[in-house]
């Protein structure tokens, strides 16, 4: 090569290296405050943590505070219905998605109380999610998932599931597994439940509107869900398994029962109006105390045996105010005192 | 024939540092994490996303996230009162005031009677249309803007903000959404107002003209507090829910809530008007309503109440609905 070629080659190196750097084209691994950074360019180019491989998904292998420096989206990408974008395989996980979205390729029908919304295509591939439900401590907080085919958000146990909007996905808006905290949460028109705990754990703030399925779901026991409204959702607007409580509630205009609870539950200054089923459905030994129910398509309060109610309001639901139960205590039933 | 060489060598790296250069200040703004900057410089140039013009409003038209990096104020413009700081087309909007505010050439004189000068169309942060889902709003203060401080569709988050002497109310948003952490204070309409069903958690609602804060059909209000405004304290549509919130000296009554609501562990004191006024079949439980020109519970026929107290309630103590046990009447046991 001549001398000018070669300070010309020189000159071309240097100047797109540094054409590269300014366009941020090779963005530093780490945020300034040392989180790792995720965003599509890094996503498609593998290597976020050690094994993970070029594309999505990108596997998370190594315990730490990650950060989303872009939009994620697996729409074009090849298998886009299976893919995920971001799973996590190791505990002790944070993501801030940065007010950042994770986007993918399914479209869901989302009119005003559409509370069957049909999503197209639907699979497996979510935003984030533990490889398995044993994965624990992750936390996933301030951003935004839609169209994933799958699931919003998946995570394990003791998840952190907070400040997220979850809207148009093919499966669960969010779910966590035992003893998770989900709060503040809007979920609407997924494909699936809106929130779902399938352990034990607190649920709190959440929006649930037009789901497909449940509103917010508890799978098994022990879960307390506070502070939320569920409403016009394909399901039930909240249900409970048994030993759990739900508290300052409300269910509206979901096609089924708007409160419906396991044995051994504490259902307390919550209201259903509207619903499709029974305004609030209990199994064996559950307490109904304060709560509101009208104008459901069943019964006003549908009850299991040792379930004990006091001073609940039932009206208009058309087979009956209060089916089964014992009364501790005064209530109303059509405008006048009951048992 | 060595030395030309070199030059020209230098000259074509010269010419792409400046090409690399010029193709980087042409790109939007972004921080260091990747979230597209907004403050007033870039405002007043345009070009905070592709088609966003020079000047207000920041016309945000793409999905992503935004923060400020500076205060903006539109309180020099030509037009301030008609023109917007930051207008939102895109869905899935996620804005961090990083602790900055938007301003505006509104003044408020902050009472019971609130009034704002001048109003106008000119908002803080607003959606194009009321169809614009999942705008996230949170960590700043909006104040002096002649409409809303903020304004969202269905689907929004709108947390950790202060909305003071806005022309119209404070922060509104559509069917389906979160507030949380909100002070709303002396704006020229209601202090935060959920069109829908929805949540609103730790608000504080003061000196605002109309209501303190005003909910939806189906949404939930809890741990908030709401003094001083020209309308009701807390207001709510049908089927709501108030819960472990306080209302104080406010001109429309305290809690006013639509049919089938329920009121739990709240306070009513001093408003004018009743403590708490409910309608149809609804549940009024554990509150406490004193000194308050009104009755202190005004409940329909279908309501039941219990564990009330209501004493100093200068038309009464609790008129309609059913006893379901034991309340407290200007200090003796009743129904």
């Amino acid at each position: 090569m001549s001398r000018r070629a070669h300070s010309i080659a020189l000159g071309l190196t240097l100047c797109s290296s540094i054409a590269a750097v300014i366009l941020g084209m090779t963005a530093p691994a780490r945020a300034v405050d040392g989180a790792t950074e995720i965003n599509q360019v890094r996503a498609l180019a593998g290597g976020v943590t050690a094994g993970d491989a070029p594309g999505f998904p990108v596997s998370i292998n190594a315990s730490g505070s990650y950060v989303l420096t872009s939009n994620l989206t697996t729409a074009g990408t090849t298998n886009a219905l299976t893919t995920t974008a971001i799973r996590v395989a190791v505990d002790a996980v944070t993501i801030d998605m940065n007010g950042f979205s994770i986007l993918g390729p399914t479209v869901c029908d989302c009119g005003e109380m559409q509370a069957n919304p049909e999503c197209a295509p639907i699979g497996s591939g979510g935003g984030i999610e533990v490889t398995s439900p044993s994965v624990s401590r992750l936390a996933v907080f301030n951003g935004q998932f839609s169209g994933l085919p799958g699931n919003g958000v998946e995570g394990g146990q003791n998840s952190r599931i907070s400040d997220l909007t979850t809207v148009g996905n093919g499966g669960n808006g969010a779910s966590a597994g035992a003893d998770s905290m989900v709060e503040r949460i809007v979920s609407a028109c997924n494909g699936g439940h809106g929130v779902v705990l399938t352990g034990s754990g607190t649920i709190r703030a959440v929006a649930a509107r037009d789901n497909k399925l449940s509103g917010i779901r508890a799978e098994t026991t022990r879960v307390l869900v506070l502070g939320s409204s569920a409403r016009g959702n394909g399901q039930d607007g909240i249900a409970l398994a048994g030993w759990s409580q739900v508290h300052r509630s409300t269910a509206l205009q979901n096609w089924a029962a708007g409160i419906s609870a396991g044995a051994d539950t504490l259902v307390k200054g919550s209201v259903s109006a509207g619903n499709g089923g029974a305004g609030f459905s209990a199994s064996q030994e559950t307490l109904m105390t304060e709560n509101v129910s009208v104008d459901n398509g069943t019964h006003g309060y549908l009850l299991g045996s040792g379930t004990g109610y006091q001073g609940v309001i039932a009206n208009g639901n058309p087979n009956g105010t209060i089916t089964g139960g014992v009364p501790v205590a005064l209530n109303v039933c059509n405008r006048l005192p009951c048992p | 024939m060595g030395c030309s060489s070199d030059r020209f060598a230098v000259r074509v790296a010269l010419a792409f540092v400046w090409s690399a250069l010029a193709c980087a200040l042409a790109q939007p703004s972004a921080a260091s994490d990747g979230v597209t900057e907004i403050n007033q410089t870039l405002a007043l140039a345009g070009g905070v996303v592709s088609g966003d013009a020079a000047g207000f409003p920041v016309s945000i038209d793409e999905p992503g996230s935004y923060v400020l990096t500076s205060n903006l104020s539109t309180a020099a413009l030509d037009e301030p009162a008609a023109t917007s700081a930051i207008v939102v087309s895109a869905d899935n909007v996620t804005l961090d005031m990083n602790g900055f505010s938007i301003s505006g050439p509104t003044v408020c004189s902050c009472s019971t009677a609130t009034s704002c000068m001048p109003t106008g169309a000119g908002g803080g942060i607003e959606v194009s249309s009321l169809g614009v889902t999942g705008l996230v709003v949170f960590n700043g203060t909006i104040s002096g803007m002649p409409d809303r401080g903020v304004q969202a569709g269905p689907n929004a988050r709108i947390y950790e903000l202060t909305v003071s002497g806005n022309g119209n109310s404070g922060a509104t948003a559509g069917a389906n959404s979160l507030f949380d952490r909100v002070i709303a204070s002396c704006n020229g309409a209601e202090g935060v107002v959920l069109t829908g069903d929805g949540t609103a958690d730790a608000i504080t609602a003061r000196s605002n003209k109309l209501a303190g804060i005003e909910i939806g059909t189906g949404a939930v209000v809890t741990s908030s507090t709401s003094d001083g405004n020209g309308g009701a304290g807390i207001t709510g549509g049908a089927g709501s829910g108030v819960h472990n919130s306080s209302t104080r000296n406010n001109s429309g009554g305290g809690i006013v809530l639509g049919p089938d609501g329920t009121a739990r562990g709240n306070s009513a004191s001093g408003n004018t008007g009743p403590g708490f006024t409910l309608t149809g079949a609804s549940l009024v439980s554990e509150n406490k309503a004193n000194n308050n020109t009104g009755v202190g519970f005004s409940l329909s026929a279908g309501s039941g109440y219990e564990g009330n107290i209501a004493t100093g309630n200068s038309a009464g103590t609790i008129t309609g609905g059913v006893s379901l046990g034991t309340n407290l009447c200007n200090g003796t046991l009743c129904p």
